[in-house]
């Protein structure tokens, strides 16, 4: 199912450069100025953060995961640097969904372009959709069910990682809301494509793939694990190929229905036209921002339009899933 | 990874504030102003400025205001380690000409390590120090800015050291080119009030409760105005500030 932009989707005129390259990509109706997406929990705490990520030049924005109630998340330590990557075991914390609502509002009212998606953590239909249509209310372009967040509990991990669970998750939101609903995945489930494929069937408009890998560090001197969490989400480098390879085979899968965007260590232009090779319509950002400051959002566009020149290529499009077409 | 620190020597400074000297195994090269976070295992990880560095040595000024500081103080003697990563966040500016460091409490570590630096300077570099303490109990640090600063002014609340009144009361403002300031958040919107309205130039270091340190989370975004403590400050202009919402809320102070 394709919706409609939604409740204030941009509907504005194709932007070419110069050039005549496109960057501007459509997704699920929403048109984003370029293919790079704010990934959720980096920078979306607060409409000012948002806008900043937008006027730095990131093509859409994603709210941190909001929960209906309140949460604290753990303690520090909640992040281990690694040659590889990043650790992370922020489990979660948020104001809950109520009070976050007017971040948004103030954020769309921002007059910037680049579209909000909310992302929202629910374990039961009920909550789904009261969060979905909340959200949307609050003027969210775009619903993203995150049933994947590697610093849930236990119990909460068993419970969201089965298909009929998803399934239904993903047809409450669908019911209550017109704007697109994305769902967001993690990167290893034996049974990814059948966990999507749920996801797909119950009306889902955008595959997200994916969160972060579930790991670990231990520090040698303290001899314990270094997170309060004990473990936590592994993002960034290391999570590339992992991501790669989901959004490859989900876009093979099901790319004739639904769209998909790659999440996963993109860090310049080269990683992110892999994932627009693999399928991707878009990629999101997160982890780089440590090394590459806000600033990524613009290289990364800017190198992927040099990309598409160089080619021969006039739009983002031309090159999605290209690598699947050999 | 955090970096193993052996402790050196702690020192009791005032009632609340300890002095520890850590050694690390390489230099740590931080900037002044700038923050390492301080992991105590079993315990928690916190924020803290580097007061002073020195070859593999660095000085942390640790005040006693809660649940891992307190660990800290309890547990962390002479011998024992403390786990570091950083530095991290953006400094004061440094460059020749006169400057005036306005400290409160244990706000004045950081100062310190600016003071060291700004010594440093090759070319005309004239450093005050004015440094303000709730009483005299509570002074600390006062023999090493004495060391390396050009002069010292001491104030406290009750008049039980150095001149009676609030450091913003007593600070002379026409004298310096910038003002670098760190302490009590009261103590910087009346300064940066001070200085706004004089056109002095004025860095304040702000603090958050902060959790990766790296600038992804948001836990220390300066309310509204879309900047992190740990990335895009510590230390911040204050003009920076006074658009946002930090200034609204000072000017209700003020009002
Ligand atoms: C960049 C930076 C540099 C700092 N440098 C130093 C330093 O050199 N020396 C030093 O003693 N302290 C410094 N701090 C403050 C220090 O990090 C906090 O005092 C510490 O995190 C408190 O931890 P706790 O577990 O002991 O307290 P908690 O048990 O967590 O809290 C105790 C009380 O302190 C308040 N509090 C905790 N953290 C902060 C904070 N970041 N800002 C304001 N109030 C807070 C709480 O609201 C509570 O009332 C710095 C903070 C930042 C952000
Ligand atoms: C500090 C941090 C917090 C995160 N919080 C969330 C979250 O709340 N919800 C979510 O869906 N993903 C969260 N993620 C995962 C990212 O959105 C992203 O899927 C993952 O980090 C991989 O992308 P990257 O390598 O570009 O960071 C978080 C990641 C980091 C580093």
């Amino acid at each position: 199912m394709r919706t409609e932009g939604g409740v204030g989707a941009e509907t504005r005129p194709s932007e070419r450069s110069a050039g005549g390259w496109a960057l501007e990509v459509e997704l699920a109706g929403l048109r984003l100025a370029n293919p790079t997406v704010l990934a959720s929990g980096v920078l979306g705490t607060s409409a000012s953060l948002l806008a900043r990520a937008a006027s730095s030049g990131a093509g859409a924005v994603t709210t941190k995961t909001l929960t209906l109630h309140p949460r604290r998340g753990n303690p520090n330590p909640v992040v281990v640097e690694l040659d590889t990557g990043l650790l992370n075991s922020m489990g979660l914390p948020n104001p809950g969904l109520e009070p976050f609502l007017p971040e948004i509002r103030a954020y769309r009212s921002s007059g910037l372009r680049s579209p909000l998606i909310g992302s929202i953590w629910a374990l039961n239909s009920e909550e789904a959709s009261t969060m979905a249509s909340m959200i949307q209310e609050a003027g969210a372009n775009a619903v993203e069910l995150n049933v994947s967040c590697p610093n849930a509990s236990k119990d909460e991990l068993d419970t969201i990682g089965s298909e009929q669970l998803v399934r239904e998750l993903v047809e409450a939101v669908r019911r209550s809301v017109s704007v697109p609903v994305f769902v967001k995945l993690p990167p290893l489930h034996w049974g990814l494509t059948k966990l999507a494929g749920a996801a797909v069937d119950a009306g889902a408009d955008v595959l997200v793939a994916t969160n972060a890998l579930r790991g670990m560090a231990i520090d040698v001197r303290a001899r314990r694990p270094i997170l309060s969490g004990i473990t936590g989400g592994l993002s960034g480098r290391a999570l590339k190929p992992v991501a790669l390879r989901a959004v490859y085979e989900l876009y093979g899968e099901f790319g004739d229905e639904i769209q998909v965007v790659g999440v996963g260590g993109v860090q310049d232009w080269r990683d992110a036209v892999e994932y627009l090779l693999a399928g991707a319509s878009a990629v999101e950002i997160g982890t780089a921002l440590i090394y590459r400051g806000l600033s990524v959002f613009r290289r990364v566009a800017s190198g992927i339009e040099g990309y598409l020149r160089e080619e021969g290529f006039h739009s983002v499009e031309e090159i999605v899933g290209a690598a699947r077409r050999g | 990874m955090h970096l193993t620190a052996e402790v050196r020597e702690v020192e009791k400074l005032t009632a609340r504030v300890k002095l520890y000297v850590l050694e690390l195994k390489e230099r740590l090269g931080s900037w002044p102003g700038q923050f390492v976070m301080v992991w105590l295992p079993g315990s928690g990880e916190i924020p803290i400025s580097v007061a002073r560095e020195r070859g593999r040595e660095i000085w942390l000024v640790i005040a006693r205001v809660g649940r891992v500081t307190g660990a800290i103080h309890e547990e962390v003697g002479e011998g024992a380690r403390l786990w570091i990563r950083g530095p991290y966040g953006r400094g004061f500016s440094t460059s020749p000409g006169r400057h005036l460091l306005v400290g409160g409490g244990f706000g004045v570590a950081p100062l310190l390590r600016l003071a060291d630096e700004l010594r440093a300077l090759d070319g005309p570099v004239e450093v005050w120090a004015a440094l303000g303490f709730k009483s005299a109990d509570d002074a600390l640090l006062l023999e090493e800015f004495k060391e390396v600063v050009d002069r010292v002014t001491v104030s406290t609340d009750d008049g039980t050291l150095g001149e009676k009144g609030l450091v913003t009361d007593v600070v002379e403002l026409d004298w310096p080119n910038v003002v670098h300031a760190s302490g009590p958040e009261p103590m910087l919107r009346a300064l940066a009030f001070s200085c706004l309205q004089r056109g002095v130039r004025l860095e304040i270091s702000l603090e958050r409760r902060m959790r990766c340190g790296l600038g992804l989370c948001g836990s220390c975004e300066v309310e509204s105005t879309g900047m992190r403590v740990c990335r895009d400050g510590p230390v911040f202009d204050a003009r920076l500030l006074a658009s946002a919402e930090f200034a609204r809320r000072s000017l209700e102070v003020w009002a």
